[in-house]
């Protein structure tokens, strides 16, 4: 299991088209990838899930992935995220 | 109270609510009730469990038709923007792992299908409702509206009853949603008044925006329901709606009628042609792209150039950093798309999230001090296969290189002469005459900021990466949760960033303004007002911020951004902001 600390920076948060780009991201990953905030943890292929972290700037998340290309899973979506 | 019906059709009545949608019109009062549906919540026989999967996965195809037929039916009046959001409704029923958890309330819970997508949307509204992010709570009423529609397809329920509605309508609801939003545009209803679901930045809002329909929320929807078949002016710009109005105000309404018609098909015409303001003075739009894909979207919304390329974004996918032929064919691509406009490249922030195979075994930590150009030029032999790149592509078109995270003039003077070193190689082996390339630098850093001026000595433009400065700078120093969307209206930082396109173009150089708040109409109007006249954003944000520029008069803005300049607090200068565009807007129609 790969895991990564990143704060989330966009003004606007985890909105819901920015969240639908990143499920563009991860859906050519082939592990499965998660994001948590707080104690809540969510699919990061799902929309309803990632919306219902409603995550807003500044805040701690946590990206984790599990599966064959699970190290580059983690980073490309740290990179992603960082780059919104 | 001694009202009588006849008394609601001829006595002239003012009501205010919340102005959230533009424009004016005249029509009569319709009342549109949404359908309830009754959940059946008794359990189910294993028996019919597979039937009731079944009936979920049809609801789902024939909502996902009717998203999609709504979505085509307004295809030429709906921008990009709009559009997406239609498309989200479209990429949540096609969430196969929300869908799934659904399936499994049927399975494990015995229950009917229709309770099961009940439960499983309100489980997502509920960690949403729960949260203080008042801006994710809007998204409950896509939810709730995409809820609904799920239900009525499950149930056989019929479309909303909108038969009777037509372009005479101002239509009260007691809850906008977005398919209704699109649904009455689509009726080219004169207005519409909602008691919820239609604040300022909710989908219903932005989807009525760009349909050019007044919308007024807030609006008590038992005591609208009284005026059913009644005449009224429905005034988007205050919110106000004038029951049984008299002749007088007709007339002059019609007139601001005519003339905003006029101005709609102004602001359509202009989309295409530069972008300017009211005064003349030329606002240059580019986008921000990190593939090819959004290359070719940015090109068709007719941009002066791409403000940013993000090189990490274009290779992310590798595994490791693409060698110089295969990185000059991917610059060489959009370079070659943007034909002679130009075109910046930043190169690969390698010391903040580790990257390529190649980069992070030499970094190991991540360390803030270590960004950006800094970590570049530590990790010479990959900044050096970029600049040779990105040096060849330049000579097919308008050119430039920038660097992120520059905290002094010695840097950028480092990377230029490696920028010279390989020109000179190049025409070694070359009879091309290799042209010097035009550097920036990414302004983003606490230190930038005090070496400005010699840093500006050595580039020919600086981008300021607003995101990443204002962590720089105010990081430490959050304010409370109700003002964090907009915490970069913060005076202190407006400053900053006046300071910096003050020193800029002293020098005589170029400041584009690359992050978030170019892309917010609100934000980028204060710093077009600043002095920055190039702006760069996600390609989807283009068109509204060409609209919002059109109709400015830099005189004017000048004055706001010295009022704002007063101003304590962010809230304190976003309000002050948003009034001012609206009174803008206003001063247009009239």
């Amino acid at each position: 299991m790969e895991t990564k600390e990143i704060i989330f920076k966009n003004a606007q948060g985890l909105e819901a088209r920015t969240a639908a780009k990143l499920i563009q991201v991860v859906s050519n990953c082939k592990s499965n990838i998660w994001i948590e905030k707080e104690e809540r943890k969510a699919n990061a292929k799902s929309l309803l899930g990632l919306l219902s972290l409603t995550i807003r700037q500044g805040e701690k998340i946590i990206i984790s992935a599990e599966g064959e290309d699970a190290s580059d899973s983690v980073n490309s979506l740290a990179i992603f995220i960082d780059s919104l | 109270m001694k009202d009588t019906e006849n008394k609601y059709a001829s006595e002239r009545y003012l009501l205010k609510g919340m102005a959230v949608s533009d424009g004016v019109g005249i029509g009569l009062i319709h009342i549109f009730h949404h359908e309830n549906y009754i959940l059946n919540y008794t359990h189910i026989g294993e028996a019919i469990i597979k039937q009731q999967i079944l009936k979920l996965d049809e609801a789902i195809i024939k909502t996902i038709k009717e998203v999609t037929t709504l979505k085509d039916q307004l295809k030429n009046r709906l921008q990009e923007k709009e559009k997406l959001i239609l498309n989200i409704y479209r990429n949540i029923l096609e969430d196969e792992y929300f869908i799934e958890e659904v399936k499994n309330i049927i399975k494990l819970q015995k229950l009917y299908a229709e309770y099961a997508v009940d439960i499983g949307f309100n489980n997502c509204i509920d960690m949403i409702d729960e949260s203080n992010n008042e801006y994710a709570k809007q998204r409950i009423y896509d939810l709730n509206d995409l809820k609904i529609r799920l239900i009525k397809n499950i149930v056989g329920g019929s479309e909303p009853q909108l038969d009777r509605i037509g372009h005479k309508h101002i239509v009260a609801v007691r809850e906008i949603t977005p398919t209704l939003a699109a649904a009455l545009g689509k009726k080219r209803v004169v207005g519409i008044l909602s008691n919820e679901g239609g604040a300022y930045f909710s989908h219903a809002a932005i989807i009525l925006r760009g349909l050019g329909i007044p919308l007024i929320n807030d609006v008590n929807f038992e005591n609208i329901e009284k005026y059913k078949d009644v005449q009224a002016i429905i005034d988007g710009h205050e919110g106000m709606l004038i029951i049984n109005p008299e002749i007088s105000e007709i007339d002059r309404f019609k007139k601001v009628l005519k003339s905003s018609i006029k101005n709609r098909k102004d602001l359509l015409k202009t989309r295409k042609i530069i972008t300017k303001t009211r005064d003349g003075q030329i606002i240059k739009i580019f986008a921000n792209v990190g593939s090819i894909e959004e290359c070719t979207q940015a090109k068709n919304k007719n941009i002066d150039g791409i403000g940013l390329v993000r090189t990490e974004i274009l290779f992310a996918a590798n595994r490791n950093l693409p060698d110089e032929k295969e990185q000059f064919l991917s610059y060489l691509k959009i370079v070659k798309k943007m034909r002679n406009k130009p075109v910046v490249f930043r190169t690969i922030d390698f010391g903040g999230d580790k990257i390529f195979g190649s980069a992070s075994e030499k970094f190991t930590f991540i360390d803030n001090n270590l960004r950006g150009i800094k970590s570049s030029l530590l990790n010479k032999e990959d900044l050096n296969i970029q600049i040779r790149s990105v040096l060849q592509a330049a000579q097919y078109g308008d050119v430039s290189i920038t660097f992120p995270m520059v905290n002094n003039a010695e840097e950028i003077k480092e990377v230029k002469l490696l920028i010279r070193k390989n020109i000179l190689e190049f025409k070694k082996f070359s009879v091309n005459t290799y042209t010097e390339l035009k550097v920036g630098a990414f302004i983003e850093t606490r230190e930038a900021i005090e070496n400005l001026d010699a840093i500006l000595k050595e580039v020919s433009f600086i981008n300021i990466g607003t995101n990443d400065l204002f962590q720089e700078i105010m990081g430490s120093n959050r304010l409370n949760s109700s003002s964090r969307d907009y915490e970069y209206f913060e005076p202190e930082f407006l400053k900053i960033l006046k300071f910096c396109i003050n020193r800029a173009k002293k020098k005589g150089k170029n400041t584009i303004v690359c992050g978030e708040m170019a892309a917010d109409p609100l934000a980028a109007v204060l710093l077009i007002g600043m002095g920055a006249y190039e702006l760069s954003m996600p390609p989807t944000k283009t068109a509204d911020i060409k609209a919002v520029i059109n109709v400015l008069n830099l005189k004017q803005l000048k004055k706001l951004c010295d009022r704002v300049a007063r101003c304590f607090s962010a809230i304190e200068v976003k309000e002050i902001v948003s009034k001012w565009i609206i009174e803008t807007g206003r001063d247009e129609n009239v």
